[in-house]
């Protein structure tokens, strides 16, 4: 009789472990609402038009709102340049993590990060912090020196991960980048 | 000053403080695998930049730990003669070279920080650490194993308890190799580590189930079946789990009653083999033990099943869903082997005690 319970008990314990494993739990956390960070941002450049050998500056801030953030990465890329070099100075920079820089050929994530990687076209500098809660902002500023004359151009953009919705990048719409990602674009002209 | 020494410790008491070294090795051995679970999640949380971050700190303070616990195991050992320095021989053996690999990965890994940023977790700094550790642990187990093998009687003894302590570190090191050869996490930007996506899941769904079973039916083997010593070193290991790998992820809390609903498949199977030792109670024992592994290894598996899935950016707060998403996709294909491995493993727990207990079972 003793183990006839015990065996009963063993079985109504498997029953119930495998139940609520499998199917309640996973029901019970997947209708649990999914976080939307929310990233905004704002570009300030010093100056429109420049001669040649002069440098302007370009501050981006960058602001999380909704919800928290993983990882809020802002990127500033630019199209026209075979590599960073000297061109580009980091001036002030307040994120958690240090600077990024991607060259030519390196493996980047794309459209979201739901394309699988691809291969970099241009250099970028990716500024990120992790862990980021609702209504944390965070700047940095570049000393840009064009070295040729003509329009400079940058693109820039910012995404928070997890990228749940539209509003989870920043801007919404305008061009899309090599990484079907929508970028702001902003140009100096660089005169002789 | 050698007889006076004598006098005072009898072959007795070096005995017991030779036990204790060892115990002591475990438990430093069991803080590097805590401080090393945190540092899999703080690096998946945070991406630290430098050498110099608290689960570190932990890490190596289990480290110095057991250092001190191998320097008092090699000098009691070297008092032993005989019969006792014999039987001790192969287990203190594997602890000096652990602690010489354990020691060791410290500089590497510094050195490893410093020129190349960021390393993965199947690097060779994380391998020699692991080497290390593991060594250590099985040297400290089977000395401990061996002390208590006198223990026969219906009764509860320290000894049992102690094995909790000694079969800890093993497993813990022991998954720590199994999360190195399956986790996607040894990639930087110097090295790719990682390994191949379907290897990793194979490996994965082949090695942890038959970790699982093969560890605890063990413990309860070298408890002669008491009830309760398996499922306490089950539960300990979800503690530690959960206190590494689910608390410092605020979006994993929620998690928590799901992930200690292990504690009933862990019991259940203790009560089996305190009830009957019937070569198919054991088998079904493992095969139970087998089929926890996906939950067991919850948070981290999640990482390894989504490259083949989904590949997605498995960020913190995407962890749950994404594993609790993948569950129904995932649980019918990997019923099967978990049983089968889990099968295996009490069989192969059987050899390797044997192997542990030594000439004189």
């Amino acid at each position: 009789m003793k183990k006839f319970l015990i065996s009963g008990a063993i079985i109504t314990g498997l029953f119930v472990y495998f139940f609520t494993t499998l199917v309640i739990f996973p029901q019970e956390y997947l209708s649990h609402k999914v976080i939307e960070p929310q990233p905004i941002q704002n570009v300030t450049l010093s100056v429109n038009n420049i001669s040649l050998g002069e440098s302007f500056k370009i501050s981006i801030e960058t602001e999380n709102k909704n919800d928290v953030a993983d990882i809020l990465i802002t990127s500033v890329a630019f199209p026209g340049l075979q590599e960073i070099g000297d061109s580009v100075k980091i001036f002030s920079y307040d994120y958690t993590q240090s600077p990024r820089y991607i060259v030519p050929g390196n493996k980047i994530n794309s459209e979201y990060t739901s394309g699988g990687t691809i291969t970099a076209q241009y250099p970028s500098i990716e500024a990120y912090s992790r862990n980021v809660a609702a209504d944390t902002a965070y700047q940095m500023t570049l000393g840009v020196t064009p070295q040729n004359t003509g329009t400079f151009e940058m693109y820039i953009k910012t995404i928070a991960i997890p990228h749940t919705t539209a509003l989870s990048h920043y801007p919404y719409q305008g061009l899309l980048d090599s990484q079907s990602e929508y970028v702001s674009v902003f140009t100096v002209n660089v005169n002789p | 000053m050698e007889l006076s020494k004598k006098q005072i410790f009898s072959e007795k008491s070096i005995e017991k403080i030779f036990l204790f070294s060892n115990l002591v090795i475990s438990f430093g051995i069991l803080l590097v695998t805590i401080g090393g679970g945190w540092d899999i999640t703080n690096h998946l949380l945070n991406k630290p930049e430098t050498f110099f971050a608290p689960p570190h700190a932990m890490l190596y303070t289990g480290v110095t730990i057991a250092l001190i616990g191998t320097v008092v195991m090699f000098s009691r050992w070297n008092k032993f003669s005989g019969y006792a320095r014999d039987h001790y021989r192969f287990p203190v053996k594997l602890g000096i070279i652990g602690i010489f690999l354990l020691v060791g990965a410290g500089p590497i890994d510094f050195l490893w920080h410093s020129n190349f940023g960021l390393d993965g977790l199947l690097s060779p700094p994380h391998q020699t650490l692991l080497s290390g550790m593991f060594l250590c642990a099985v040297g400290s187990m089977i000395s401990i194993v061996r002390y208590g093998k006198s223990y026969k009687n219906n009764s509860y003894s320290i000894y049992h308890f102690l094995i909790v302590l000694a079969i800890l570190p093993v497993w813990m090191t022991s998954s720590g190799f199994l999360y190195s050869f399956s986790l996607p996490f040894s990639e930087t930007d110097y090295f790719n580590f990682n390994p191949e996506i379907y290897f990793a899941v194979v490996f994965a769904t082949i090695s942890m189930p038959f970790l699982n079973s093969a560890i605890l039916v063990s413990t309860s083997k070298l408890a002669n079946y008491k009830f309760g010593i398996m499922s306490i070193t089950g539960i300990t290991l979800l503690i530690i789990n959960a206190s590494t790998s689910i608390l410092p992820n605020p979006a994993l809390v929620v998690t928590l009653p799901f992930y200690f609903m292990t504690v009933i498949p862990f019991v259940v199977a203790d009560v089996i083999l305190t009830m009957t030792k019937r070569r198919t109670a054991i088998y079904a024992t493992g095969a139970i033990l087998g089929t926890t592994f996906y939950f067991l290894y919850f948070p981290l598996i999640t990482h390894v099943y989504n490259e083949v899935i989904y590949n997605r950016v498995v960020s913190g707060s995407m962890t749950s869903n994404v594993y609790f998403e993948m569950l129904p996709i995932i649980f019918p294909l990997i019923v099967g082997p978990a049983i089968i491995m889990g099968i295996i493993g009490t069989g192969i727990a059987e050899k390797l005690l044997l192997m542990i207990h030594g000439n004189n079972k």
